[in-house]
């Protein structure tokens, strides 16, 4: 057998082996995967995360301010609600009271 | 549907698109990987590889050249980093082989023999392609296993067509002395 024979039936034989069926459906998997992760793995910008603090520490500060305001103006009514303190029920009912 | 409506309604969002492009060339890939690669595992990967760094960047394909000529560029690339990146795992394979090939040699079993001697014969001619200098190799794999003509392949090569005549005689030369031992056997 010639040389260019062997060489080409070995190109031959590989030439025969077929790609899988599934390797499209497998390859837009992959790109779905990617996407995703592309998406949910982006890292905020720093600025964003500056912004996002001083929104939260501003909301704490005006809920304290707004807190120690009330807190001022506020004037007590003392409401006694001591069963002892209460008008005796005995007095209407002991004899000879009058 | 043409390459250029497909890669049109791709651009535009339509995955089925990318999936009928694949359909229609992902045996032509593979095959030009297996030239590379020898196994239909790598082959594979290198396929898929080649695709998803296809639609990553289908944007950027100025249709000067055909769809097909670009694809195969990719392909010739991805199949050379990944021979380069799985070098020392391929010596392993073949001091495996070496080894496998050793222990056989007991066997005197006729078929076995045979069996044998061919499988020595494929391993030679493997590793004799896969000895070519790079632009050897690219020129005599686009020509045997996909049976491009000298001016694609000048085209995919971006070089003369004068240039991939002679990439592949050199080729043609280096095979014949390096498997000289092959004929008459």
């Amino acid at each position: 057998m010639k040389l260019d024979e062997h060489i080409d039936n070995f190109i031959r034989k590989e030439k025969e082996v077929q790609v899988n069926p599934y390797l499209a459906t497998r390859v837009l998997a992959k790109l779905e995967e990617q996407d995703e992760t592309a998406v949910y793995g982006k890292s905020v910008p720093i600025w964003k995360k500056a912004v996002v603090a001083a929104s939260i520490v501003l909301v704490m500060a005006a809920g304290y301010g707004l807190g120690s305001m009330v807190k001022e103006e506020k004037k007590y009514i003392t409401i006694n609600i001591n069963d002892a303190q209460l008008e005796n029920l005995n007095l209407y009912t002991v004899i000879g009271y009058e | 549907m043409s390459d250029e409506q497909l890669i049109e309604k791709i651009l535009s969002g339509n995955r089925e698109a990318f999936r009928l492009l694949m359909e229609k060339y992902q045996q032509r890939v593979f095959h030009v990987a297996m030239g590379f690669v020898h196994s239909r595992q790598d082959a594979e990967d290198i396929t898929q590889e080649v695709f998803i760094r296809v639609f990553r960047s289908l944007e950027s394909f100025k249709e000067q050249s055909l769809f097909s000529t670009w694809l195969y560029r990719i392909t010739l690339n991805c199949s050379i980093n990944h021979v380069k990146k799985n070098k020392r795992r391929n010596l392993l394979m073949d001091a495996g082989d070496g080894l496998m090939n050793l222990f056989n040699r007991g066997d005197e079993e006729r078929n076995a023999h045979q069996q044998l001697e061919a499988t020595e014969k494929e391993q030679a001619i493997r590793k004799a392609i896969d000895g070519l200098p790079e632009k050897q190799r690219k020129a005599f794999i686009l020509s045997k296993y996909e049976e491009l003509t000298q001016r694609e392949i000048a085209a995919i090569m971006q070089t003369t067509e004068g240039a991939v005549e002679q990439l592949l005689v050199r080729a043609k030369k280096q095979l014949r002395k390096k498997l000289a031992h092959l004929v008459g056997n």
